[in-house]
């Protein structure tokens, strides 16, 4: 009669163990395979909304480089009115300030498709020549400074492809209620669409056009952007600017990207909401772990020890059970919720970033992963997953074979 | 078959899966470089900043110029254009002096 | 003459000691098992034998006293070296079986073996010699929670045999049998004892101490040994 001993490698006990754990696993495949797919909706759902917060904060900062060192705007009983071009010339008169430039925008709301589009006002030779050329496709319609050119303008894809609905994507026919005829504006362009995401309601007319649409009278003007060379400045000459003219607002660079960054930080009602119903449903997951097992487990795990496995034996057994089901949904959540974001686009949850909006953008986000992020999510939820697992296990194998046994 | 060798194919498919992901990560991410210039030039041209998510209310639309010192309805936290408006934290508002002072301007190097 | 392959010492056993509500189900229980020999503990219900098999077993430490397996002086053994004398030495049927119901025949079997980390080929090879012997092989995929009484206790055998030890201890292995199951489960100990296993059965049915195979009847009572 031969003595078998320790005979066997490390590797395969612990793999004959993670085996018995499997199948233990697929003994009770029901209440594992709940587990396991309510696992992975939470991952998935904690992976989106960070994808996609993610992906919009580098989105938001993809021009930050490019954006006004200072924005100055009138506010008169708590809204933003037109600004004179008085302060226009007192602005530039500012040491460090060196140029000012007017902006007139607004916007335009079109009841017929209950849409509301931006109106920008600029000179389009700009864009019609040198290298921004690139950045419009410019339409069969460009007869250039053909009859009215101060009523031409380069549209955003969404605005085309709401006016293809009603059959005005060649020329728009502004009107305001308060106007005797309607004004035609010629389309000229539309903006490519690998600038959507900024100009997808966009309608870039000649300046002449945009005051006619706005209502906005010789000398006045929507906002002033500064340029500041000497960005140590900056900030001292926003805070001269509104203490020259308190009723002026400044919007400074480093607002803006700080305002950026924390665009979708915990605070943000749709993280934070979030957030709270999963970590409340992990919780429960967590519960149901650490609160104990079902007598069928106990006696299990009395039977195994009156056999001669080892406490640790057993408390492997149970962690590689948790382990796999953890580790098996993280990655597999992640992975979904990449697919879901950046292949399928988001459906369902774009509908929460865009709101009541009729204009859609694409949501052809840019991938945006955060390896720190990675790491985090499955440490959070692996680890205390898994060995919460251990202690109710630990308690049935530390008692006593014969009294888990008698009273199971 | 084992179950730990299913297991490891289970594993290995996920592996499979992670990596043509993270493929197709590094090839959108190229070509985003050719993007980012389109929208550069646009910044640079039009001027006009934020994204065009949302239409739903201006203080969305230009999420960087929203207004804290605004009464009421265009404050980014409010619930009024739920569900967008819900998503976004204000803006920053640090630099808005409250209250306003009155006196010689602080030298360049205090605001440090 | 050799050294016997089973030896206790004045084993005791107490629980609660020291409190209102003690119990010593075992007193100063001293015995001897040669090789190769059947020995019946037999006594009436809670006379100790029991509580005195699975100290036996290493399934219990007892409180004082020793007990020599094979040599070894298992009584004060740390829990993972008793584990590992227990899992190479001594095969243990229970009284309830202790099977795992929704596992097969086949894996039931080889439970004892997987801590020790034998390989799957020669873990099978082992289960199936011994369940061609115990005539389970068309049983062999079967869950334990299918089989009849019968054959759910010569599956707990197979178990308890499947690591190659040579002392088979069994507790009450008659008390869930009908007269016709009983008279099988002696055949099949006269053909272990025949291949050369020491067993000790506690029982109290008289058609096992009784039967020809055994060699020796200790009596308990009250948790001494009377004889």
């Amino acid at each position: 009669m031969e003595t078998p001993t320790q005979s066997g490698s490390w590797l395969e006990r612990q793999r004959s163990i993670i085996d018995y754990s499997l199948q233990s696993m697929f003994r009770r495949r029901t209440k594992n395979s709940l587990i396991l797919v309510m696992y992975v909706l939470l991952i998935f759902v904690v992976s989106s909304v960070f994808f996609i917060t993610g992906s919009l904060t580098v989105e938001l900062f993809s021009t930050v480089d490019e954006l006004p060192d200072i924005t100055v705007q009138k506010l008169i009983g708590g809204r933003q009115v037109v600004i004179q071009e008085s302060y226009f010339q007192a602005i530039r008169e500012i040491p460090g300030v060196e140029a000012v430039e007017p902006r007139i925008w607004g916007y335009f709301y079109l009841e017929e498709l209950q849409a509301n589009f931006t109106i920008f006002g600029m000179d389009l030779t700009m864009l019609e020549e040198g290298e921004y050329q690139r950045i419009v496709d410019w339409g069969p319609a460009l007869k250039k400074g053909e009859e009215r050119p101060e009523f031409r303008m380069i549209i955003g894809e969404g605005v085309s492809r709401l006016l293809k609905a009603i059959q005005m994507e060649d020329s728009f026919l502004f009107f305001q209620p308060n106007w005797d005829t309607a004004i035609p504006f010629g389309i000229i362009g539309t903006f490519k669409s690998e600038t959507q995401l900024q100009s997808n309601d966009l309608m870039v007319m000649q300046t002449e056009g945009a005051r006619r649409v706005l209502e906005l009278k010789e000398g006045e003007y929507t906002d002033l952007v500064v340029h500041v060379p000497n960005p140590e400045e900056t900030k001292m000459i926003a805070l001269k600017i509104r203490r020259y003219y308190p009723e002026l607002r400044t919007v400074t660079r480093a607002q803006i990207e700080s305002t950026y960054t924390s665009a979708f930080n915990w605070k943000a009602g749709f993280v934070l909401s979030s957030m709270l119903v999963v970590i409340f449903a992990f919780l429960v997951l967590i519960w149901d772990k650490a609160s104990g097992l079902s007598p069928a487990e106990k006696k299990e795990i009395g039977i195994l020890k009156a056999i001669g496995w080892d406490t640790e034996m057993i408390l492997s057994v149970k962690f590689w059970e948790s382990f796999i089901i953890s580790l098996l949904a993280s990655i597999f959540g992640v992975i979904l919720s990449y697919f879901y974001i950046y292949w399928l686009h988001a459906p369902g949850l774009k509908e929460i970033f865009i709101g009541w909006s009729t204009i859609f953008p694409s949501f052809d986000l840019v991938p945006h992963i955060d390896l720190k992020f990675l790491l985090l999510i499955v440490t959070v939820t692996v680890i205390p997953y898994s060995t919460i697992a251990i202690f109710p296990a630990w308690k049935a194998a530390i008692t006593d074979t014969d009294f888990i046994l008698r009273n199971n | 078959m084992r179950y730990s060798s299913k297991l490891g194919i289970a594993l290995l498919i996920l592996m499979l899966l992670a990596l043509v992901a993270v493929v197709d990560y590094h090839r959108q991410r190229a070509e985003y470089a050719d993007i980012i210039w389109m929208r550069q030039a646009l910044q640079k041209a039009v001027g006009l900043t934020d994204l065009s998510i949302t239409t739903a209310a201006r203080y969305l639309r230009h999420y960087s110029l929203g207004d804290l010192t605004t009464p009421f309805q265009d404050y980014p936290a409010s619930l009024d254009h739920f569900p967008a408006g819900f998503v976004y934290t204000p803006p920053d508002v640090s630099d808005v002096p409250k209250p306003i002072k009155f006196g010689p301007l602080p030298t360049p190097n205090e605001g440090k | 003459m050799e050294d016997p392959i089973l030896k206790t010492v004045n084993v005791t056993k107490i629980y609660n000691q020291g409190k209102q509500n003690e119990v010593v189900p075992v007193r100063n229980a001293s015995l001897t098992v040669e090789e190769g020999t059947a020995v019946v503990l037999q006594g009436p219900s809670g006379s100790g034998k029991t509580t005195l098999l699975s100290m036996i077993g290493c399934q219990i430490k007892p409180t004082y006293g020793e007990i020599v397996v094979k040599g070894k002086q298992v009584s004060k053994l740390p829990e993972k070296f008793a584990n590992l004398h227990k899992r190479e030495h001594i095969g243990f049927v229970f009284q309830q079986f202790h099977l795992i119901s929704d596992l097969s025949v086949l894996d039931n079997i080889i439970l004892p073996l997987l801590p020790s980390g034998i390989p799957p080929g020669e873990r099978k090879c082992r289960a199936e010699e011994l369940l061609e012997e115990f005539e389970l092989m068309p049983r062999k995929q079967f869950k334990v929670k299918d089989l009849s009484g019968g054959e759910q206790q010569r599956v707990a055998i197979c178990r308890s045999l499947i690591n190659g030890c040579s002392l088979l201890l069994a507790d009450e292995p008659t008390a869930h049998l009908d007269g016709q199951l009983t008279i099988e489960f002696l055949k099949y100990m006269t053909h272990l004892k025949e291949k050369g296993y020491t067993i000790l059965i506690a029982s109290h049915d008289p058609a096992v101490f009784k039967n020809g195979m055994v060699d020796r009847i200790i009596e308990m009572n009250s948790g001494e040994i009377v004889s």
